[in-house]
């Protein structure tokens, strides 16, 4: 008979497996991370991005940046897009048919008129209004899209990517701030690379704190906030370590929402972004894979270890969770939906290695820590518990989880002094240190809630985010 | 005994067997190794920041003379000897070490970059005077790729030409990046006629192109001679890089040459090929480019064909086209809306009379009008 003893034993088994695998794979990542780095580095040497900058010969890009109720920040932030260093851009602003003074302040500001412009949908999206450009000529690159709400980020950007008229689109938010150099860092994986590079992405940092000036960085501080410095290190471990592996590792299934660069052409053949997705950066990218692997295509996408875009994060707990919650509704969804992936070896490195780990390294981690919690809880009531092993164990995790954040840390202060002094570094430092008791939990539990609102069906929505805007000098 | 009850009780009796090494194992290796990366890690951080941010104090105190002291001898006529002297008086004055070195050559080499007025004689005395020749010379000879790729950078920017030979050797290297840097260095270093193109059998990227060309534009050089050699070249990379050049010096390019490249199976050449007789506005190419829009299989060419009559076409090709939009209604949109565009243009009053078979095709056709027509989308 299977006794709850035997259960709890095999259970302390499969956790001790579990915790080795892990630790094996964050060190094959850190590994490989430092080695995409220092590999990225030793070329950016020799391809300056003001050769880019002034060359006659640069691929066009489009930045798609969908709206919605920005009417606060909606001037600043698209003259910040306005002002890119490069010679052959555009920028798509989607009015995704918001219920403030968006697009009114947008027709004011930047000298809009509605013009006959013929709208090719390849993509399929809810009605679109209409385009605007402007008759101030200073403005020529902007694109207006007004549409309906299609409750959606998803589908704002496919109307976006719809109008755009260059073959790789940039995808951000618009409440994003650029670094000006943003799309001649971000085509060079495009340029470099000897085989088709599907997409590519940078860093991300969090605002919060951070003063900007003419719309562009002026001062970088680290958070003040309570939630903000929690995810502050959040981006570092993700960006710098987790993203820059897998790029190096050529299984990046993840593009960030916030700022990646699209080749317009794969993106419409897998039919753009899923609108019911709420996760729809994770979902494009798998399906961009999956359908590269159907069409046996060798691609590429690649990751680079540059802070190019700062985004605001929330800073009160109502909204971090809020945002949690889709974001873990949106792994599960993806993960189910792509399921046929798992394990399946003519999908190569995705279905080998990107989808597993995902699985094992992603989504299962809440669910198991809440499993081995109780069963920690079980086994001190009915059988008392060696109190000594369970400390040692739970340090081994906290000092392995307290050493890959600084690994991240290291590596991300080594690529660019981050951060106005070094007091900051050292508030940084420190909360690495609580993060495992204060910030975790609250992760875990967002994710499990994420994961309990998708098997019950939970209606999505945008997730409206507060925005407080930025702290500017002049 | 069920089979699962003897699987749990072996692992049982295994983890028994076992969970007092892995605790001292835990408690006597990995939380100590832990420890002490964590520790590390951490005096690496903030001795590195520190000394980061000294070096950005000492950069900053420097800066200023750095930037007065390079520009009198750039800008002043001073003798070979003259500048040593005043090069060793600098360098004793100041204690260099290998971050400011840095920061002087950076600067060095900026300057030659930016500034079209700098004698390239006088940066390449200022440059061995201060010693920097040593220190590209020794990253030469190390081992590693990126070592001896910043040492072309330094020889490439301040135009050391005698370093030629020491370059060449690499052009063969099985390390694409150093093979690829090597190219770039001795394009830059070698005299107008970049005859080292001649003979390169390797792939040229897309980076190294934008390299090349940027090279070529800013030595000011007059037309490459080999030109001619370089389009009827067997590497597809060194064609795209002579028809580019083509546009850029406006150089001459005869009807029969268009004709054999638009043969080409790389459809980047044929791409090319299009862009040259849209910029060097070829009229007399009309004919060519008409026969070679009914084989072009690429649809990105065959958009651009459309938008190269709109430079170069006249009302002749109207006829061709417009059979094209009866033909095909449902024709890639992205193509039919060029088409549209440019009979548009040609002759504003020639879609009063057409009409679609299909009432949501002379729908869509007006909307095309509408667009071809909006000022403030072109």
């Amino acid at each position: 008979m299977i006794t709850l003893e035997s259960i709890i034993k095999s259970s302390e088994i499969f956790f001790g497996c579990y915790s080795i695998f892990y630790i094996l794979v964050y060190t094959i990542l850190a590994v490989s991370s430092f080695f995409e780095i220092k590999k990225y580095y030793f070329n950016k040497f020799f391809l300056h991005k003001d050769v880019i900058i002034k060359s006659n010969n640069a691929l066009g890009v489009s930045i798609v940046a969908p709206a919605y109720n920005e009417g606060l920040t909606i001037i600043s932030n698209v003259k910040s897009l306005l002002s890119q260093e490069y010679p052959k851009f555009e920028v798509i602003i989607i009015n995704d048919g918001s219920t403030d003074d968006t697009l009114e302040k947008l027709i004011k500001e930047f000298e809009l008129v509605k013009v006959d412009f013929f709208y090719i949908e390849k993509i399929k999206t809810e009605p679109v209004r209409g385009h605007y450009r402007s008759t101030n000529p200073i403005y020529n690159k902007l694109l207006v899209v007004d549409k309906e709400n299609g409750k959606s980020k998803a589908d704002a950007s496919n109307a976006g990517i719809n109008s755009t008229k260059y073959s790789l689109f940039i995808c951000t938010d618009v409440d994003c701030i650029l670094r000006r150099d943003t799309i001649a860092m971000l085509v060079k994986p495009f340029l470099e690379s000897d085989k088709k590079v599907i997409a590519a992405g940078a860093a991300l940092r969090i605002s919060n704190s951070c003063t900007f000036k003419e719309g562009m960085l002026y001062e970088s501080h680290y958070p003040d906030n309570f939630f903000a410095r929690f995810q502050e290190l959040e981006y570092i471990r993700s960006f710098i370590f987790g993203r820059m592996a897998w790029s190096k590792l050529n299984g990046l299934l993840l593009v960030s929402g916030g700022l990646g660069i699209f080749d317009k052409d794969t993106v419409i053949a897998v039919g753009g972004y899923w609108n019911k997705s709420l996760g729809e950066d994770l979902e494009l990218i798998t399906r961009m894979r999956t359908y590269m692997h159907e069409e046996k295509k060798e691609f590429e996408i690649k990751y680079i270890p540059e802070s190019l875009c700062w985004t605001e994060v929330p800073d009160d707990k109502k909204i971090f969770l809020r945002q949690r919650v889709r974001w873990a509704r949106g792994l599960i969804q993806t993960l189910f939906i792509h399921r046929k992936l798992f394990l399946n070896p003519k999908y190569g490195k995705t279905g080998l290695i990107a989808f597993p780990y995902y699985v094992f390294c992603e989504f299962l981690v809440p669910i198991l820590e809440i499993i081995g919690l109780i069963f920690i809880l079980l086994n001190i009531y009915f059988f008392g518990i060696n109190l000594p092993f369970l400390i040692i164990v739970t340090t081994s995790v906290y000092s392995f989880y307290v050493l890959i954040t600084l690994i991240s840390i290291f590596l991300d202060q080594m690529i660019h002094k981050q951060y106005s002094n070094l007091k900051e570094v050292i508030t940084l430092i420190l909360m690495v240190f609580i993060e495992p008791f204060i910030y975790h939990p609250l992760s875990v539990y967002a994710s499990i809630k994420g994961y309990t609102h998708y098997l019950i069906n939970k209606e999505k929505n945008w997730g409206n985010m507060t925005r407080k805007g930025f702290k500017t000098v002049n | 005994m069920n089979t699962i009850e003897l699987n749990l009780k072996a692992s049982n009796f295994l983890f028994t067997l076992n969970s007092e090494n892995i605790y001292y194992f835990l408690l006597y290796f990995f939380i100590p190794l832990i420890f002490l990366f964590v520790i590390l890690i951490i005096s690496s951080l903030l001795y590195s920041r520190y000394l980061g941010d000294k070096n950005d104090e000492n950069k900053d105190n420097i800066e200023n003379e750095v930037n007065a002291f390079l520009t009198e001898l750039i800008f002043s006529n001073f003798s070979a000897k003259e500048m040593k002297i005043k090069i060793k008086e600098f360098k004793s004055k100041h204690k260099l070490n290998r971050t400011l070195k840095k920061f002087i050559l950076n600067k060095i080499i900026h300057i030659k970059e930016n500034l079209d007025e700098t004698n390239e004689h006088t940066m390449l005395l200022i440059y061995k005077y201060f010693g920097f020749d040593e220190i590209s010379n020794k990253l030469i000879r190390n081992r590693g790729w990126y070592s001896k790729s910043l040492a072309f950078h330094h020889y490439q920017n301040i135009g050391y030409k005698i370093k030629k030979g020491h370059v060449k050797r690499f052009l063969d290297s099985k390390n694409s990046a150093l093979r690829s840097n090597a190219i770039i260095a001795l394009i830059s270093l070698s005299d107008e006629k970049f005859d080292v193109l001649d003979n390169y059998k390797y792939t040229i990227s897309k980076s190294d192109e934008v390299k090349i060309l940027d090279i070529i534009y800013r030595k000011k050089a007059n037309v490459p001679k080999n030109i001619n050699k370089w389009l009827q070249n067997k590497n597809d990379s060194i064609v795209i890089i002579a028809l580019k050049l083509i546009v850029r010096f406006r150089h001459d390019i005869s009807l029969e040459q268009i004709s054999k490249l638009l043969k080409s199976e790389n459809n980047l050449v044929r791409k090319e090929v299009i862009l040259v007789i849209r910029e060097l506005v070829m009229f007399e190419a009309n004919g060519i480019l008409m026969n070679h829009f009914k084989i072009e299989s690429n649809i990105r060419n065959k958009i651009s064909i459309i938008k190269t009559l709109n430079i170069i076409g006249s009302t002749e090709n109207i006829d061709f086209l417009s059979s094209l939009l009866i033909e095909d209604e449902n024709l890639d949109l992205d193509l039919k809306l060029e088409i549209v565009n440019f009979i548009n243009k040609m002759n504003a009053t020639f879609f009063n009379n057409f009409r679609f078979t299909s009432p949501e095709k002379n729908i869509e056709l007006q909307k095309m009008i509408a667009h071809s027509n909006c000022l403030y989308l072109h």
